[in-house]
């Protein structure tokens, strides 16, 4: 489970020692928590942008949109 | 005190994952500063995967206005998002965009701010702003987040934080903060009414734990001084303190905590109802013994009152620490007073057959004619040594005759009666020898006081014991004082009587005994 772990989050086994020892479900409920908060992260940092360009004055949102969304999908 | 540290990381966890801290609380197990690391870990992990887009938002800051920008990290991001936002910012920008933000809001994203990231911008916000915002968190009750922060702000910032918070809250910042050796510096600047009021309010609310774990982890001066002034607290609160270390099993932080303190605050501190439990002293015996803190538990010892010095009568482990332990202690408690009954106190060896793996060969005298020999005790290693003997105390005799009575002799019954060069009861002082001349086989071995009388002497492995039973009045000298002449250089050779004991210490055998002898010598 911590090599899974250390895969997802793209860190070394060894970064992550003081989950060894801990059981099998221990880990996997620490695991699970670090997938579900980066997914959620992600999903909440999309929904932020696309709330910040209503924001944005309709002069200046082009420019902030291609910023934002270097590669044109807005959702 | 480990939990209450781990607890405080397993808390900042829960909050990176956005997870219940109960759901997480198995961590609480792991060691804190494992914690740390797995904390930090995670969180730099979840961080990387978004940076590249944070830094978009960031570049957003150039392209608006601030009070647009500002608008925007209130209204669309919120303060999670603000706060890893602020990762990826230069500080003119950071510093732009905060004055913009208002203080409820800022303290909302310092909980998701990295100190470590962002130390250059909290440390370029004006201090007002940076005070306003720990007050908001100190409402809240966010600890956590203040305790972060400890180690980024100026002392000024610190302390102008520190002037709103009541001694509750202040404690658990203290608690909180992760870096321990600053907030020492803080706690450096307190006046003391103020620290008395910490462990007041800590008392009040029951929460000895909490308190004795900040003195604790304060650096050794301002422990001192915090401990100091817990001493002069009622008795109801040192003693909660006493009960406190008990609780979490710190006897070695209490007790280095001890022995740095001053005579009377020791004395404050050690001299509570908790302590006269002999499991309680038993429990930091046990430790001392553990942790090589010997030295460390002879003021403790040392500071006890009559009262409690009668208690530690229950407390085997006492003698069975290390041998210059208990004779220093007792000697420097007058414990010697105390009688010892039917205790076995020594072996010896009638005949001198070398034994094979023993560190060291001792032998014992009295170092001047005249003076006495005081039992030495023979701590007997795991393997079985021939022609050993049990010697015992004689029950109705104190140890020591403290007003320089010297006890009457006593009879001595070798097994077979022919083991000693003279078959006939011997004073005490006869034992030893004179070691008047030059070529008399080697005289006293190097052996501490401690070796001499403080040895728990009980045998650890009963069937080594032989069966013969050599009774000996409990060897005492004139005055305690006397107890630390027994110690003299080795020399090589064999003495041809009885008197060679042979010496072995768990732990190193003598040599290890002279080092932790001086070791206690040097100790305050």
């Amino acid at each position: 489970m911590i090599d899974e772990l250390s895969d997802d989050l793209g860190v070394a086994p060894e970064h992550l020692a003081a989950l060894r020892r801990f059981s099998e479900d221990e880990q996997r409920i620490v695991a699970a928590a670090v997938t579900r908060a980066r997914q959620a992260q992600a999903a909440d940092l999309d929904d932020a942008l696309r709330r910040a360009l209503r924001f944005i004055p309709r002069v200046l949102r082009g420019r902030a949109s291609r910023l934002l969304f270097p590669d044109g999908d807005r959702g | 005190m480990a939990d209450l540290a781990a607890r405080a990381e397993v808390a900042k966890l829960a909050r990176e994952l956005a997870l219940d801290a109960d759901r997480l609380a198995f961590l609480q197990a792991a060691d804190r500063h494992e914690l740390a690391a797995l904390r930090e870990t995670i969180s730099g992990a979840l961080f990387a995967a978004q940076e590249p887009r944070l830094r978009r938002i960031a570049a957003l800051g150039k392209l608006l206005p601030t009070p647009i920008t500002a608008r925007i990290a209130e209204a669309a991001f919120g303060p999670m998002l603000s706060g890893r936002i602020a990762g990826v910012l230069d500080v003119s920008t950071a510093v732009r965009l905060a004055a913009q933000l208002k203080p409820a809001f800022l303290a909302e994203v310092s909980k998701w701010i990295d100190p470590a990231r962002t130390a250059s911008i909290v440390r370029a916000l004006p201090d007002p702003n940076v005070i306003t915002v720990g007050r908001h968190l100190l409402e809240q009750g966010d600890y956590v987040t203040l305790g972060r922060f400890v180690s980024v702000v100026s002392t000024e910032v610190a302390l102008g934080v520190v002037a709103h918070a009541n001694d509750r809250q202040l404690l658990h910042v203290a608690l909180c903060a992760e870096d321990q050796a600053r907030m020492s510096q803080l706690v450096h600047e307190l006046p003391d009414e103020r620290i008395v009021g910490v462990v007041a309010a800590a008392a009040e609310a029951g929460a000895f734990d909490e308190a004795l774990t900040l003195l604790v982890l304060l650096e050794p001066a301002e422990r001192i001084r915090a401990g100091g002034l817990a001493a002069s607290l009622d008795l109801d609160v040192r003693n909660g303190i006493v009960e406190s270390a008990v609780r979490l099993s710190v006897w070695p932080e209490v007790l280095s905590l001890l022995a740095e303190l001053s005579d009377d605050a020791r004395r404050r501190l050690v001299n509570v109802p908790a302590t006269l439990d002999p499991n309680v002293i038993a429990a930091a015996v046990r430790a001392a013994r553990e942790h090589d803190l010997g030295a460390a538990m002879l003021p403790m010892l040392g500071s006890l009152d009559e009262q409690h010095l009668g208690a530690l009568g229950a407390v085997p482990e006492l003698a069975d620490l290390i041998p210059g332990l208990a004779a220093e202690t007792l000697r420097t408690t007058g414990l010697l007073s105390q009688e010892r009954r039917d205790e076995l106190v020594i072996r010896a060896v009638q005949h001198q057959g070398p034994l094979p793996d023993q560190p060291y060969v001792g032998e014992a005298r009295p170092s001047e004619d005249g003076e006495l020999l005081v039992s030495l005790p023979t701590v007997v290693g795991d393997q079985a040594l021939e022609h050993v003997e049990e010697v015992r105390v004689v029950a109705q005799l104190p140890a020591v005759e403290l007003d320089g009575h010297l006890p009457a002799p006593h009879r001595i019954e070798p097994p077979g009666g022919d083991d000693l060069p003279e078959d006939r009861p011997r004073r005490l002082d006869e034992w030893g020898g004179s070691g008047a001349h030059e070529d008399e086989p080697p005289a006293a071995a190097p052996v501490s006081e401690g070796e001499v009388l403080g040895q728990r002497t009980a045998p650890r492995h009963a069937e080594d014991v032989g069966d013969g039973n050599v009774e000996v009045g409990q060897q005492g000298v004139d005055h305690p004082a006397d107890l630390g002449k027994q110690v003299r250089p080795a020399r090589p050779g064999r003495l041809p009587d009885t008197r060679r004991v042979e010496a072995h210490e768990p732990c190193g055998g003598v040599e290890g005994l002279q080092k932790r002898h001086e070791h206690l010598n040097a100790a305050p």
